[in-house]
């Protein structure tokens, strides 16, 4: 089985793979890791959250600490003040909420710029690209091989051949290439399996066997009936 | 030029451009008899002008105020030319309205003839969503009551230049001006539901039913045209009543917050029931003096926290203010505010016409 090293494209498409796979793989921790990339429109808004947030409990405690009924005008001054932080609060939120969702647009753009349209053109450009040529002879029997690369007419032909004493390994088998597209999609698939395998036999809590519902049988054993 | 705030309510009373006066706040603080003495002192200082002062509080107490039965139809107050009054339950008169629809909606087969809001209760189907939209029921019934105001212009033949409501003490009682801001949502959301659903809702509505897209359109132009009159600070405002007590003075915040969220012009505040026990050196008592301590607690408070307010402090008189003479006296103190010193003895004299 040849398998050509040098070719780049093998190479750049096991990468893509890879890429594509970790990504699966750490899915749960994107959100963490997209709140702490250093986008200046989150980190302002999150800067001002977070002291309007410091400044309401500030208050909160303030508040807490002072009669209502000795000091009604400052407990109300306060409370005056914290209904317009919370209003500035939740507008900030509001702020934070949108600079997240565009730079979520953004980094999936990024993703599929990236990742993704190379990817594909990869896979198209590239896709006939052969990977590896089967070997002519060792793979499957010597019938099945020339029935695949001649057609039925090498069945046909065949007792002739032998009649005019040649071999059967004479005729000349065209060689079988793997595509890089055939080889992505069964590459893709032998990992999935053995993904799946893994979780299944490792990762995923065994199933408990369901009880036996037992099954309350009413027998009749009395013809006798009770009257008022 | 002084631009102090006047302890009084003369800027009102002489207002020449307000047309709609709401007088609020929470049970027992006074509210009548501040709604009275507003309607009367605006009678007085302008007798050109008509004035209707209506309660909208269910247990209504402006016939016992002025000590003669007023109803449902505006009557003019005895020994005043210019001030009629009259006592409408908006709820109660929201659920006849309901009911006379539902009435007519069956006795015409659902085609009966119908207009205003009648129409836009059509058959009593909007009873239905009444409990379910925040500030629905309070524009329903607000609207039942302009509707009221007019026929009433229409049958006694002059219209009213200012109309003072004496509003019920169970807060929301202008909740219905968010209402626009609501509806739109709503029919934001009718619209991206009726355009996926149309068809379907249609065929659950069956034909002659509900427009309810329309009809909540058409209560939102009604609302949208109130609320333009009444957050015009021109035509409309606020009178807060409260007394020097920490409830009520929390009640009256909350409130006074309320009405600026809906952009109403609020400046004013009565505070009632003060006691000024030290000028009351006749009938002086060491009760009267720690209440007046308390109540003087509370009114630095109120200084500090509503200096851009008018915050007229009316005495705490013997008697129950009731009659009309009685009313005109207390309510001179709106005009040009009471000084204990000098106007101490009005306290008693209202006492012995009870």
């Amino acid at each position: 089985m040849a398998f050509y090293s040098d070719n780049w494209v093998v190479y750049v498409a096991l990468i893509y793979l890879a890429i594509n796979k970790l990504l699966q793989y750490t899915i749960s921790h994107h959100k963490q890791w997209k709140s702490k990339l250093p986008f200046p429109n989150v980190r302002v808004s999150r800067q001002r959250f977070l002291e309007k947030r410091h400044e309401i409990r500030k208050l909160q405690i303030e508040n807490r600490l002072i009669s209502a009924q000795d000091n009604y005008a400052q407990w109300t001054k306060n409370n005056r003040k914290l209904t317009k932080l919370e209003k500035e609060l939740s507008s900030i939120k509001e702020e934070l909420t949108k600079a997240v969702a565009k730079n979520d647009k953004l980094l999936g753009t990024l993703k599929l710029v990236v990742l993704t349209l190379p990817f594909l053109a990869l896979k198209l450009l590239k896709g006939k690209h052969i990977v590896y040529h089967l070997p002519k002879s060792d793979v499957f029997p010597q019938l099945m091989s020339g029935v695949w690369t001649k057609g039925w007419l090498y069945l046909g032909l065949a007792p002739l051949q032998m009649l005019r004493g040649r071999s059967m390994s004479a005729v000349s088998i065209t060689e079988v290439g793997v595509s890089l597209g055939i080889w992505l999609w069964a590459l893709q698939r032998v990992v999935d399996t053995i993904e799946f395998l893994i979780k299944q036999l490792f990762l995923e809590s065994a199933v408990t066997r369901p009880e036996p519902k037992v099954q309350e049988v009413h027998e009749i054993n009395s013809d006798k009936i009770e009257l008022d | 030029m002084d631009l102090s705030i006047e302890p009084n309510l003369h800027s009102l009373i002489t207002s020449s451009t307000h047309k709609w006066i709401f007088v609020g706040g929470k049970g027992g603080v006074g509210k009548t008899t501040s709604s009275c003495s507003i309607a009367i002192q605006m009678a007085l200082a302008q007798p050109q002008k008509q004035y209707l002062l209506i309660s909208t509080d269910p247990a209504h107490n402006l016939s016992d105020a002025f000590g003669e039965k007023f109803g449902k139809d505006a009557r003019k107050v005895t020994g005043m030319n210019n001030l009629s009054c009259m006592e409408i339950d908006p709820s109660a008169a929201l659920k006849d309205m309901n009911d006379m629809a539902v009435s007519r909606s069956n006795a015409n087969g659902g085609s009966g003839e119908s207009d205003g809001l009648s129409n836009l209760l059509q058959g009593g189907g909007l009873a239905e969503l009444t409990g379910s939209i925040p500030g629905i029921d309070e524009a329903l019934s607000f609207m039942e009551v302009m509707k009221h105001i007019r026929n009433q212009e229409k049958g006694e033949g002059e219209s009213y230049d200012t109309v003072i409501f004496d509003t019920a003490p169970t807060g929301h009682t202008l909740r219905f001006l968010q209402l626009p801001n609501t509806l739109s949502k709503l029919l934001e959301k009718f619209g991206e539901i009726t355009g996926n659903f149309g068809p379907m809702l249609n065929s659950l509505a069956g034909t002659g039913n509900i427009d309810i897209t329309g009809k909540l359109n058409q209560l939102k132009e009604n609302v949208e045209l109130i609320k333009s009159q009444f957050t015009n600070p021109d035509l409309t405002t606020f009178v807060c009543v409260c007394i020097s007590e920490f409830l009520s003075l929390y009640e009256t915040e909350r409130l006074i917050q309320e009405l600026i969220s809906y952009d109403m012009d609020v400046n004013s505040i009565i505070v009632n029931q003060l006691l000024f026990a030290e000028h009351d050196l006749e009938h002086n008592c060491k009760r009267c003096q720690a209440r007046w301590k308390m109540q003087k607690k509370y009114l630095d408070q109120i200084d500090e926290l509503y200096e851009d307010f008018h915050v007229i402090k009316m005495p705490l008189c013997a008697g129950e203010i009731r009659g009309l003479d009685n009313l005109r006296k207390f309510s001179k103190f709106l005009d040009k505010e009471y000084d204990p010193s000098k106007d101490g003895e009005v306290i008693y004299e209202l006492e012995e016409k009870n």
